[in-house]
């Protein structure tokens, strides 16, 4: 049976700000919880500073912990590709942004680049993992799609899916943690970006170009609706006028 | 010009005006006035009929006769609008607009703008690659237009490739991407990886100095990098209609089969899908009483079921299903209302709906006014209909 790697980061609630399973990464292990399920070895990864934030994953399920012992400051990747390197996974499964620091969901894309894996995003479930592994993808919208690759993989869970049910603090207390040291590569010295606390979003605005003429003509002019209106029409009319508007959305499936 | 004499009151009065024996000037009433001179009358309506367009396409008065239009050459010749030409843009700005389906949406729109912004601050032009058909995007402030065709599955390592032959061709400054979930922000760390070119993901303010990305729970500051996805914020913009060029530029490529294989979309029942991921919504309100109907439309058109909250409180849909302020707010592509009056507390939940369909047997209801379709008549009529004509379309 093949061997599965799930990244878990650290997570932060954006309220309190406390410690907790990140949200996306708890959707990954969701995703590699069911792959046990099916017989496969789970190890859930870590690289960080401390046990806490991996012992709150271990709340969810009892599977193999490791943590890789790094400053909070220093870069993750270069740390975690000789681990995986050695240990040749067949899946690395990851959640779609950490919710500590940059949180540019770049991490899954780098390590696959860097193994020579399909990087896959937004996946709902893995079908059958074996040579090639099958899976769904989540569409906008709700839809779904199945895709196929070679393993190993590197698959980003979508963002969406539910976390693992049933959470118990006992557990995550029990939970033994592997600790491997990691020798940090030193962080590549002043670049041109900087931290600062997030500004609120600025509101979503449409602006208005053309001169006062075309700002008069948006404020006097009446655009709720693009405004096509049927009095009374036959139903078979009305039905024949939402069908041409659907199929010029491109919104018919059947 | 029309020679009726024109009276001249002050001309007159002058005339009219004597030194008297006191020294004072006094007025002589009545005869002995001298004749005005006759000068003719000017009729503005001749100038302004004579007016022409001009090379903005506003119309121009020429005072003299014509002369003047007559030999400005580019005066002379009206009609087509010239588009307004970049010859030597000191960068590219490369937009890059996914279209799947081969369709423009709003995101893109919003792209396209941010993107005419930054080229003209840095006097740049605007590249724009669509990976799926050629639509027009002369009037959406593009100067020079990549078209590809590529095949409907998904592919990222083909649109990898693709994205490295233009980089390689064209040079671009910046790359900009929306940041919608595999397409943009999927193409974009993709690059990121794939070049090690630095990245900014989910850019919510874009100056040619700076940019702030939103991280987790912080901002990341810093000059504009060469690879820029954008925030949905920044992303309700439409670029101005002005004429450009939109010059076909050719690209050889081949993308190569990638790792991954596309098998195809999953059928999924989508009726009971959650309402705010929707794109397809049918929503019933007060006015449905055949549900049946209700149901079986929706299921052929496997759109998602949505009510307003008069029928969730009399528990004829689930309460999971209102929209509206006390509901979900949803954002589908277009919303199918049947009955539904449009309350200000219901127009609110659909306020990011991209279309709406309303069948309302009122005229005056709210939901006909905000309607982009709206239809007077009798729901239980149409949901039938529309059906059986779904029906018919599926069997040929
Ligand atoms: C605090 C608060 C919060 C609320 N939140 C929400 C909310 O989140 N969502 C929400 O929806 N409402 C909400 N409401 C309720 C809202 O004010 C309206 O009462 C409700 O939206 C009306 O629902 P309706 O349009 O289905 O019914 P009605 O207002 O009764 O309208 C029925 C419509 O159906 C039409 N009709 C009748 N017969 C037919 C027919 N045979 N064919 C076609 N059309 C027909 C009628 O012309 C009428 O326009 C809220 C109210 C309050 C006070």
């Amino acid at each position: 049976m093949a061997e599965i790697v799930t990244l878990l980061s650290a997570g932060c609630h954006p309220e309190t700000g406390r410690l907790r399973p990140a949200a996306g990464d708890a959707a990954a292990l969701a995703l590699g919880l069911a792959l046990r399920a099916s017989g496969h070895r789970l190890i859930g990864l870590h690289a960080g500073p401390a046990d806490d934030a991996l012992r709150v994953y271990a709340g969810f399920a009892e599977f193999d912990l490791v943590r890789l012992n790094l400053s909070a400051q220093a870069d993750a990747l270069p740390v975690i590709l000789p681990w995986l390197a050695l240990r040749r996974p067949a899946l690395v499964l990851a959640g779609p942004k950490a919710e500590l620091g940059a949180g540019t969901g770049l991490l899954p894309y780098a390590l696959a680049e860097a193994m020579g894996a399909a990087c896959i995003p937004e996946v709902a479930g893995v079908e059958e993992l074996a040579e090639r592994v099958t899976l769904v993808q989540a569409l906008p919208g709700g839809r779904r799609r199945r895709l196929a690759a070679p393993a190993p993989a590197v698959l980003v869970a979508a963002g969406r899916l539910a976390p693992p049910s049933g959470w118990a603090y006992a557990r995550a207390q029990r939970a033994r943690l592997e600790t491997v040291p990691a020798t940090a590569l030193e962080p590549v010295a002043a670049t041109a970006w900087r931290n600062e606390p997030a500004r609120p979003l600025a509101r979503p605005v449409r602006r208005i170009r053309g001169g006062a003429a075309a700002r008069m003509a948006a404020a006097t002019s009446f655009t709720a609706g693009e405004g096509q209106l049927l009095v009374q029409p036959a139903p078979d009319e009305a039905a024949r006028a939402i069908l041409a508007y659907l199929e010029g959305q491109g919104l018919l499936r059947s | 010009m029309s020679a009726r004499p024109r009276r001249d009151p002050h001309a007159e009065r002058e005339r009219a005006t004597r030194v008297g024996p006191s020294g004072r000037a006094r007025r002589i009433l009545g005869g002995a006035v001298p004749a005005a001179p006759v000068r003719p009358r000017r009729n503005p309506h001749v100038l302004r009929m004579a007016a022409v367009p001009g090379p903005a396409g506003r119309m121009r008065l020429d005072p003299h006769g014509g002369e003047l239009l007559a030999h400005l050459p580019s005066l002379a010749t009206p009609g087509a609008e010239q588009p307004i030409v970049v010859e030597r843009p000191a960068c590219l700005i490369l937009a890059v607009l996914d279209l799947p389906g081969g369709r423009l949406e709003g995101s893109d729109f919003g792209l396209l703008a941010a993107a005419r912004d930054l080229a003209d601050r840095l006097e740049g032009a605007v590249l724009a690659l669509t990976l799926h058909g050629r639509p027009d995007l002369s009037r959406l402030g593009v100067d020079r237009h990549i078209a590809l065709d590529l095949p409907d599955r998904w592919d990222p390592i083909a649109r990898l490739a693709v994205l490295r032959a233009v980089l390689a061709d064209q040079a671009p400054a910046h790359v900009l991407f929306a940041e919608t979930p595999l397409l943009g922000a999927d193409l974009a760390r993709r690059l990121a990886a794939a070049t090690g070119l630095a990245a900014a993901f989910a850019v919510h303010r874009l100056e040619p100095e700076e940019v702030r990305a939103r991280g987790a729970g912080l901002d990341l500051v810093g000059p504009p990098p060469p690879i820029m996805t954008l925030h949905e914020v920044l992303l309700a913009d439409r670029p101005e209609p002005a004429l450009r060029e939109a010059r076909p530029v050719p690209l050889a490529v081949e993308p190569d089969a990638g790792l991954v294989e596309d098998l195809g979309e999953i059928p999924v029942d989508l009726t009971g899908a959650p309402l705010a991921e929707a794109d397809l919504i049918v929503s019933a309100g007060d006015g449905v009483t055949d549900w049946p109907a209700f149901h079986t439309l929706a299921a052929r058109l496997n759109a998602t079921v949505g009510g307003s909250r008069q029928v969730c409180d009399r528990g004829l849909l689930p309460r999971d299903r209102q929209v509206g302020a006390s509901g979900t707010l949803v954002a589908p592509k277009a919303y199918l209302a049947f009955g539904i009056s449009g309350a200000p507390q219901h127009l609110q939940g659909i306020e990011r709906c991209q279309r709406v369909v309303a069948v309302n047997t009122d005229l005056h209801a709210k939901m006909i006014e905000r309607a982009d379709l709206a239809i007077v008549a009798d729901a239980q009529a149409v949901m039938p209909a529309l059906e059986a004509l779904l029906e018919r379309r599926r069997h040929g």
